[in-house]
């Protein structure tokens, strides 16, 4: 019973980090994005811009939670929470700290994989559900590339459990070797396009291409409805940077204490920027070249890596 | 060993109880502070001002599903893999044994390209 509560405990606090998260993350993002562009971004409120994301969150709180006659209500509502709730669950078992994983369990490398991979279906409930053109589209479309790149995700980190011989974060960074670094290096680069792709940003956000499709599946959500999407997205970044840097630069590298855990976030940290320097740089892809990168690209990319590492392992 | 594996599931649901009890929270405060005042115009599907033309549930063309069909069966190769994965350090024959196994697979993913699976049509 004492699982429950403390499932629920860190379920709770996975929310209040992904709000935190996307609080600081969407003033930082807006300022690099500025950076990127020659702009300033924010730069009214607080020091620096700091209170605009909250003025944001609060003028969306505010706003008229409108669900438009034709939408499929039921649907309609339930789908946010599909969306949010894989993204939140993913974070609970990334090894944060020497000997601390929230949730530690002998399959969290692939309930990492598969669990966000459940969002998939909120999306397309909630451009199916809103029964609009742009927002049906969208959803379909999002379907098509989450299942695409789930793959090449999946399979990019499989290398790091066969060379650990476990699929428990902790033991992962438990038997962590400097030289896994080069050697996993393929399955890095896939595993941070395929994120990127998972989470929809810039160069795979074609579901919710603003300039064909509106919001896309988001299209006919307002309010803090589409809050939640937002925050949903925010969260995947968190877990996938957050990941990243766990199985394949080592996480806290075996620091006991604070000093682990601030290594450990600031390397999820430097991939979160790349992410965002990615987003902010590239134009968006064609829905044949997403689909042809997925499949002719990464996934052999992949299998590549996956081969190399079966050769080394034999050895050791 | 039983007890341990019912109190992870359990903190799974949890977890799960709780990320979707944070939402219905917020959701709750936003239903408490925002305005209410539908009008027939706002009810409408988001358009560029125009009444919608047709009904989106209509059949939609969906690309690659041949796509669909590959991506379940890898998915159950990756499945698989995942099961062994944590046993094969140091383990040659093993590591043979699954590389036929991921080479068929591959030579599968090889002839759906051939066959024009992956193409955009």
């Amino acid at each position: 019973m004492s699982g429950l509560i403390w499932g629920a405990i860190y379920g709770l606090a996975a929310g209040m980090v992904i709000s935190l998260a996307a609080f600081i993350g969407v003033w930082g993002e807006r300022k690099i994005a500025g950076r990127i562009q020659l702009r300033y971004g924010p730069q009214e409120l607080g020091p620096f811009g700091l209170l605009q994301t909250g003025a944001d969150t609060l003028k969306l709180l505010l706003k008229e939670d409108i669900t438009p006659a034709a939408v499929d209500v039921r649907i309609f509502r339930v789908a946010p929470l599909i969306v949010f709730a894989p993204a939140a669950m993913s974070l609970a078992v990334i090894p944060y700290a020497y000997g601390f994983a929230p949730i530690d369990t002998g399959v969290g490398v692939l309930f990492f994989v598969a669990v966000p991979a459940i969002s998939v279906v909120g999306v397309l409930l909630a451009g199916w559900s809103s029964r609009n053109t742009y927002a049906t589209l969208g959803g379909l479309r999002a379907a098509a590339q989450m299942i695409s790149y789930e793959l090449p995700r999946t399979l990019s980190v499989l290398p790091v459990v066969l060379l650990a011989g476990s699929m428990r974060p902790l033991d992962i960074m438990d038997a962590w070797q400097w030289w896994w670094i080069p050697l996993t290096f393929i399955g890095f680069i896939v595993y941070f396009i395929a994120s990127l792709a998972e989470i929809n940003r810039v160069p795979f956000d074609l579901p919710e291409a603003e300039a064909e499709l509106v919001a896309g599946p988001f299209a006919d959500y307002s309010g803090i409805r589409w809050a939640i999407f937002a925050m949903a997205e925010y969260g995947g970044l968190v877990a996938a940077s957050l990941f990243g840097a766990a199985v394949f630069f080592g996480g806290y590298l075996g620091v006991p204490g604070a000093l682990g855990v601030i290594v450990f976030v600031l390397k999820a940290l430097v991939i979160a920027l790349l992410m965002l320097w990615v987003s902010w740089t590239f134009p968006r892809m064609r829905p044949d070249q997403l689909m042809a990168t997925a499949w002719k690209v990464l996934t052999p990319m992949a299998l590549i890596q996956l081969v190399l590492v079966g050769a080394v392992i034999s050895w050791l | 060993m039983e007890g341990a594996y019912a109190d992870s599931v359990l903190s799974v649901i949890g977890l799960a109880l709780a990320a979707v009890a944070f939402i219905l929270i917020v959701f709750l405060l936003s239903a408490v502070v925002s305005p209410r005042n539908p009008t027939p115009e706002k009810l409408e599907p988001y358009e560029c001002g125009m009444p919608p033309a047709g009904v989106p549930w209509a059949a939609v063309r969906v690309r690659f599903t041949g796509l669909a069909l590959l991506l379940v069966i890898f998915d159950a190769e990756a499945a698989m893999l995942f099961a062994v994965a944590g046993g094969l350090r140091g383990f040659p024959a093993g590591v043979i044994a699954v590389g036929v196994f991921v080479g068929l697979l591959t030579l599968g993913l090889l002839y759906a390209w051939r066959k024009g699976i992956l193409e955009w049509r």
